[in-house]
């Protein structure tokens, strides 16, 4: 069971100090977990984390006043369309990520990605010992998989930058934290998909192989041809392709249980995290097939996911997107880069808003560019080659960076207002606009990037999560006031916690938590919700 | 005669002085000790090694004779970078989405290895290697997966160890398919194991040290050298327990350096270490340089003949940075500005250097000018930062907050990079703690464009490439005299060690005396058996692969305490 997996982890990289994980709704009893859930009926609340690198230009971020009414500062513009669906949430801060030993700049961007959604601090390492904690969208995809087993995928997690071309990470913390959002456990981070091809593959077929596909002999040619069918309704005849995959799954798990008791414990833990997840195919296998989940189409308010390789009409404005191109923008493989940058986030957004629609996974993590990355080329907003994302964001109080930075800054916030657009265009299963019953982040790991801040983040949060969220409002939390220079990087502990914005969403989802991450390993971070996202 | 402190001593010093670049001590800075005292050598463990994307393509390869990188094909997420390689075991991880990809890479190749058309006759007859109706199915089908599995679980499998494989038989003849159609099923199923996906090896007694067996040193060898599985000769060795003494492993190491798979070892490194798989995602402005596909490749195929060179032609290690000698095809040449390019055609070939005006090693190579360059300019602080951690194993640590960077060239007043630079180095602020060690290497290295083309001047000036190396404060004018004075460092020959131990391993290493793992004595004892830079980087290959840390493994609890 996936929950008993959080202190078994947290325990396994035996540093001396075992993190003491605070009490999430997944370990609760089935008892209470019940209750929680029955808030949440109804309604198919849903999480997206859409996220930009090396904070903001904040004073063209930051509305003046608060409350309703509030003018839409420079930054945001693109957003008045959808004010009445969204709040600005000023204030909060990232303190876990301020948590360092060693050289207190060091790692500051690794540590602020790391730290972003799982709300602990992180090991201090380049190497192999890294270790942060499950991140939150986490914590609700697990429950989702008890909850909605039918959903094609707990979570997605996407990306529009590639992390695999280059070794260069942030000097003495690790490329897992910088390149990573989504974490399922202390030391297994969740890779992003970067090739939009992949990603409507992976929703419409929940990670399935849909065909036995065929394969040239010639060598390089191989071409998957595992195109899924169109998500219309389409059935494909698949009781035998499963019964295979199902015996040779159960045999891998059995050979790898086999296999673990002669080992030492690292090795029992690196084949357990395989187990987990060979038993997550086995667990989708066995909800994506009609035979064993009652058959039929979806569509019902909650829980009411697709089954089968079918996918759902009934009750949702259900609609495939045309299958993307197959490449990536900055991939490894330079014949597949094919795809412009804002194309691809654009196509990002529309697999988003269809996972949405088609109610295929519920939770997404977006990463657009990788933080520090040094590749992205935002002279097609007007940014000159010369300079970079991270290299403007160290604007200096230069009066040209600083309003390059918030170019690119616009840019990002146009992207996501694109996204709003998307989704709240669908009509839900309950009548309602997908768009009201999530809970959408624009956000990123830092407040100015010039000075590395993890406080005073930038923070949009749309949506109204089913009814738990009353949005068009700027909600201003006081940010402690410096106390002169070396108190940037010293952990804010009177600033209002990102972890509680994160408690507010798991609440809405239904789950019974009241605490979430920690800054000195032991005591709650989070301690409640933000309640004035109620209204 | 000028008494100077011997090398060890150097090698603290340095270590010492880089912590946090502040002079404070204990940070991860490198904390070696000197040869001889650093006590008994710990072999340490690799944990369960998930073969890498570029270890599976190859596997698969070798495996099933069809070269189709199902990696690349099925889109497998990318494999972690830990301290600038690709292949280490704790960040391999397989998490859901990796399985889902392997799954479907998996199917796929089984269908390709038993496609029964002509054309993959040999490859399909060596998984078949029975019929089961002439020896009876059960008997067959036996055979077939013992033969199978023992090479792609890369050491011999007992009959008894199939019989779950075999049982797919029936499920296939329960839903009204044949014994084909079962051996496909068993054959994906091999392909899932962790007895396949993963390098696992046993396990001693908690605490204890004992010598691998000799399949799992043929592993060891086999993805240190060729990023692949043994080959039949190699099990064969270790079948005949002729892997145990180091004379064996040694000339096991040569045959296999010759072997045309040890080209995986060369463009790794090339690629990780030297950073030329970087090429394919940089980008440059400069408006006087085609910098397409054809460049950028011949750039990463000249790093890679390089260092494949100083392997097959018994190299010291000082020539990785000093040499007579580059390699370039007409492309190539002709961006270098060598005479005669126009004569050369795409492919390569190795030619002596025309001039003085390059060092003939990876300092002056355009795949490490460019990778360390920005867009549109050459960053000495880049370069320098490459050259200390990469070269010599000094790791800098970022710039702190509110410090802009450098100031991009001003319209109105020209001035080189040096000058600009030169706010950094002023004693008592901010950036010199740093800076001091960074920007010295790359100012030497300004005679060389944002691509690694040769220039005079720098906007207008005379290039300045003066300087000392930090901490040896060895003088030097140009890429030529830098290049022997770090070559001649001692902790050029550290790094070297550490970083083709890093690889060879795939695990970090430890030298700071925090875990009972520490490398320290292992890492000091092939230093001292390599004396000085002079030793033949084969030398390090023969000494890493035979050392403690390649052929033995300690022994570690099977319950959590």
């Amino acid at each position: 069971m996936k929950t008993f997996q959080l202190s078994r982890r947290a325990c396994l990289r035996g540093a001396g100090v075992a993190l003491g994980l605070p009490m999430l709704e997944a370990m609760l009893p089935i008892g209470r977990r019940a209750r929680a859930q029955a808030a949440a009926a109804g309604k198919p609340i849903r999480l997206v984390v859409w996220t930009f690198p090396d904070g903001a230009r904040m004073d063209a971020w930051t509305p003046k006043t608060t409350g309703a009414g509030y003018a839409m500062p420079p930054t945001l513009a693109s957003l008045e369309t959808y004010r009445p669906q969204i709040n600005v949430v000023s204030g909060l801060a990232n303190t876990p990520a301020s948590v360092v030993s060693g050289d207190v700049f060091a790692g500051s961007h690794a540590r602020a990605t790391g730290a972003m959604l799982t709300q602990v601090p992180l090991v201090f390492t380049s190497g192999a010992n890294f270790k942060a904690g499950i991140s939150f969208d986490q914590v609700i995809a697990n429950d989702l998989k008890v909850r909605v087993p039918s959903l094609r995928l707990p979570s997605l997690e996407i990306g529009a930058v590639y992390a695999g071309a280059t070794g260069n990470c942030e000097d003495g913390f690790s490329c897992a934290y910088l390149t990573n959002l989504a974490w399922s456990g202390p030391t297994t981070f969740l890779p992003k998909e970067t090739n939009p091809k992949a990603v409507f593959d992976r929703l419409v077929t929940g990670g399935l192989p849909t065909a036995t596909p065929t394969m040239s002999t010639t060598p390089g040619t191989m071409t998957p041809t595992t195109t899924p069918p169109p998500p219309t309704g389409t059935t494909m005849g698949v009781d035998k392709t499963t019964l295979y995959r199902k015996s040779v799954l159960d045999l891998v798990a059995a050979d790898t249980n086999a296999l673990k008791k002669r080992l030492g414990v690292s090795d029992q833990a690196k084949l357990s995290d395989y187990l987990d997840s060979v038993n997550e195919l086995e667990r989708r296998l066995a909800a994506l097939t009609p035979t064993t989940s009652g058959g039929g189409t979806g569509g019902g308010a909650d829980g009411g996911a697709p089954t089968g390789t079918t996918m759902p009409t009934a009750g949702r404005s259900c609609a495939a997107i045309p299958t993307p191109k197959d490449g990536t923008y900055l991939g490894p493989t330079a014949s597949k880069n094919v795809y412009g940058y804002s194309e691809l986030i654009g196509v990002m957004n529309d697999l988003i808003a269809m996972a949405f629609a088609c109610d295929l996974t519920r939770v997404v993590t977006f990463m657009s560019e990788i933080p520090l990355n040094t590749q992205t080329n935002f002279s097609f907003v007007g940014v000159s080659t010369s300079n970079y994302h991270d290299d403007i964001s160290h604007h200096g109080g230069d009066p040209t960076k600083l309003a390059q930075y918030q170019t690119v800054n616009t840019f990002y916030a146009q992207q996501f207002a694109s996204l709003l657009g998307k989704l709240s265009a669908i009509t839900d299963a309950d009548g309602s606009s997908v768009l009201d019953n999530s809970a959408v982040l624009f956000t990123s790991e830092f407040g100015d990037g010039d000075a590395h801040y993890h406080f005073n983040l930038p923070m949009v949060v749309a949506g109204r999560a089913g009814g738990a969220f009353s949005p068009g409002r700027h909600i201003l939390y006081p940010s402690t006031a410096d106390s002169g220079a070396g108190a940037i990087e010293t952990a804010r502990r009177a600033d209002k916690p990102l972890a509680n914005l994160y408690i507010s969403i798991m609440q809405a989802f239904g789950m019974n938590v009241s605490t979430f991450g920690s800054v000195d390993g032991t005591t709650p971070y989070g301690t409640g919700p933000l309640t004035e996202l109620a209204g | 005669m000028v008494v100077k402190p011997p090398p060890s001593r150097l090698l603290a010093m340095a270590a010492m002085l880089l912590a946090g670049c502040t002079g404070r001590i204990g940070s991860n800075g490198g904390g070696m000790m000197p040869a001889g005292l650093a006590g008994p050598i710990n072999p340490g463990r690799v944990v369960a090694h998930r073969l890498n994307n570029v270890e599976y393509d190859n596997t698969i390869r070798d495996l099933t004779g069809q070269d189709t990188q199902p990696s690349v094909a099925f889109d497998f997420p990318p494999d972690t970078y830990i301290e600038g390689f690709d292949n280490n075991a704790d960040a391999l991880a397989a998490p859901p989405l990796y399985l889902e990809k392997l799954q479907a890479a998996t199917e796929a190749i089984v269908t390709g290895a038993l496609d029964p058309s002509p054309a993959n006759a040999a490859a399909r007859a060596r998984i078949m290697v029975c019929d089961p109706g002439t020896t009876g199915e059960s008997a067959c089908a036996t055979k077939i997966l013992t033969t199978f599995a023992s090479r792609a679980f890369r050491r011999p499998v007992q009959d008894a160890e199939v019989q779950g494989y075999a049982g797919l038989i029936g499920v296939a003849k329960s839903a009204g398919d044949g014994f084909n159609q079962g051996i496909a099923a068993a054959l994906q199923a091999v392909l899932l194991s962790p007895r396949f996906l993963f390098r696992i090896e046993a396990n001693p007694p908690a605490g204890t040290s004992a010598l691998l067996d000799d399949y799992e040193i043929a592993s060891r060898l086999s993805y240190f050298l060729w990023s692949t599985m043994p080959d039949d000769e190699l099990l064969q060795r270790a079948a005949a327990r002729g892997l145990q003494e180091p004379a064996a492993i040694t000339a096991e190491v040569r045959r296999m350096l010759a072997d045309p798979r040890s080209s995986a070892l060369v463009n790794n490194l090339a690629g990780e270490w030297l950073g030329s798989r970087e090429l394919a995602v940089e980008e440059i402005t400069l408006t006087d340089v085609t910098f397409d596909a054809d460049l950028r490749g011949a750039m990463a195929t000249e790093a890679s003949m390089y260092l494949g060179e100083m392997l097959q032609g018994g190299h010291a290690i000082k020539e990785l940075l000093s040499s007579s000698f580059a390699f370039a095809n007409g492309r190539l040449a002709a961006h270098y500005g060598f005479p005669g390019a126009a004569s050369l055609g795409t492919s390569f070939t190795q030619l002596p250097l025309p001039d003085d005006r390059r060092s003939g090693g990876i300092l002056t190579q355009a795949n490490t000018l460019t990778v360390t360059s920005m867009r549109d300019r050459t960053s000495p602080t880049r370069r320098g930062k490459w050259v200390s951690e990469n070269l010599l194993c000094n790791v800098i640590p970022p710039p702190p907050p509110q410090v802009p960077q450098l100031q991009p060239q001003s319209t109105t007043a020209p001035t080189s990079v040096r000058d600009r630079l030169a706010q950094h180095r002023q004693k008592g602020t901010i950036c010199y703690g740093c800076h001091q060690y960074m920007d010295p290497i790359g100012l030497g290295l300004e005679h060389y464009d944002a691509v690694g083309r040769w220039r005079d001047t720098d906007s207008g000036a005379a290039i300045d490439a003066t300087g000392n190396v930090p901490i040896s404060n060895a003088p030097f004018d140009g890429a030529i005299s830098l290049a022997k004075a770090v070559g001649d460092d001692p902790r050029f020959l550290d790094c070297v060690v550490r970083k083709l131990m890093t690889y060879a391993l795939g695990r970090s290493l430890v030298t700071d005396g925090s875990s009972p793992m520490d490398d320290t004595a292992g890492l000091a004892d092939i230093r001292m058996r390599l004396g000085s830079t002079a030793a033949s980087v084969v030398d390090v290959i023969q000494l890493i692969a035979t050392s403690p840390a390649m052929t033995m493994r300690l022994g570690e609890e099977t319950s959590a305490p």
